[in-house]
């Protein structure tokens, strides 16, 4: 009964209980820390350009690529607790496809791991930032209809023991979980697009009126 | 050593047996019974890399969960791609889905620059959630699951602590 192994055992399960009863405590007691804050963001610009897959070698073929500027402003403040290991916080863009095959399609554009020390800034405010990771369509294009694209900000808490959390930043304005609708399309080319052809409406508009001017 | 194992009478010695294999079925039934809670074939796994540093550590307890049809991106997923024995935990950066029954992903993983295709099959390019994605991440303990890295990095340990937890409880006078 008291041999030195028993006391070794009943030590060592003592110690097992405690660590893990308190690892159980600190899990449940970070549910009810509250997490909301809010973000604003929009979209600078889009450029499509052509590009290949990925870095390893002969694989990639070429195919379009969609680079994209953004602005982001939120406060990270409240997800941070004594339980908290670090924000993993990523912007997403949602859009449209091929209807068939891949429809609905959403990639992480941008990201940034904020560890819970003293040194980390929690306020953000980025402005003109570029977007991490350009990214290709499944299907190698995107696709030509519909190209409504959203975006997102969402985070995923890291714990030092637990249930990691995940959860979306609502927009400060309208409350909604979409910061920006924008359209996947080049906004140079669509600028010199809605330039060339205003330029072209107003050559059929003075056009017409002469010759409506002569037929008077 | 051998004097006491000898001293013990059969039936005693067949009782500790019996109490060792029945600690042992437990522990199996547990981890099945856990596997179909979660439709996981593997609910709880050891982290084996660095790559998701800093959020996992290797050695860290992650339990899974596979009953979602869907891996959002964001979700930490562990994968298994078909032909490769590693199970890797990365996160998912991209996720394509539509009329096809299965949904595509790809992954990278926190600490990686790049994402995750140099890791896949030849000539894959992304994952497929239905077979190759074994559960997402929900709940995590660090550093408690190092002892089964020893194991595997030492085979010799394993001998010794079977040989010592079997000596232990067939020397167990109680």
């Amino acid at each position: 009964m008291h041999s030195s192994s028993t006391r070794f055992q009943n030590i060592f399960s003592f110690f097992t209980t405690v660590a893990f009863t308190v690892a159980g405590v600190i899990a449940l007691s970070s549910f009810v820390f509250p997490t909301h804050t809010t973000a604003t963001g929009s979209i600078r610009t889009v450029q499509i350009a052509p590009g290949r897959q990925n870095q390893y070698g002969t694989l990639g073929r070429r195919q379009e690529f969609a680079h994209i500027k953004f602005d982001l402003h939120t406060d990270l403040t409240p997800l941070f607790h004594y339980n908290t290991k670090q924000v993993f916080l990523y912007l997403t863009t949602t859009y449209p496809g091929d209807s068939n095959k891949y429809a609905n399609n959403t990639v992480i554009i941008w990201d940034k791991i904020v560890p819970n020390n003293a040194k980390s800034k929690t306020k953000l405010a980025l402005k003109n930032q570029r977007a991490k990771y350009p990214f290709n369509d499944i299907s190698g294009k995107f696709a030509s209809g519909d190209r409504k694209a959203e975006l997102r900000l969402e985070y995923n808490i890291q714990p030092h023991v637990g249930a990691l959390v995940w959860g979306t930043i609502k927009d400060a304005d309208t409350g909604s979980n979409i910061l920006a609708d924008f359209v996947l399309e080049d906004t140079a080319k669509a600028i010199k697009s809605k330039k060339s052809g205003k330029a072209k409406a107003d050559a059929e508009a003075t056009k017409a009126r002469e010759t409506l001017k002569e037929d008077l | 050593m051998l004097a006491s194992l000898a001293a013990l009478r059969p039936r005693q010695l067949a009782s500790q047996i019996l109490s060792f294999a029945l600690v042992l079925s437990t522990a199996f039934m547990l981890w099945k019974g856990l596997s179909l809670v979660t439709n996981s074939p593997s609910p709880i796994v050891v982290v084996l890399s660095g790559s998701m540093e800093p959020a996992f550590q290797r050695g860290d307890l992650l339990f899974l969960w596979n009953r979602s049809p869907d891996a959002k991106v964001g979700e930490i997923v562990v994968y298994n791609v078909e032909g490769k024995n590693i199970p890797i935990v990365h996160r998912v950066v991209r996720n394509h889905q539509g009329g096809l029954p299965y949904t595509k992903l790809l992954t990278k993983g926190d600490n990686n620059h790049a994402d995750d295709v140099e890791l896949y099959a030849r000539g894959q390019f992304y994952l497929n959630r239905e077979k190759e994605v074994i559960g997402s991440v929900v709940g995590y303990i660090p550093f408690v699951g190092y002892v089964t890295i020893m194991l595997s990095e030492h085979p010799w340990l394993k001998t010794v602590m079977l040989g010592i937890m079997g000596l232990m409880v067939v020397l167990q006078r109680e």
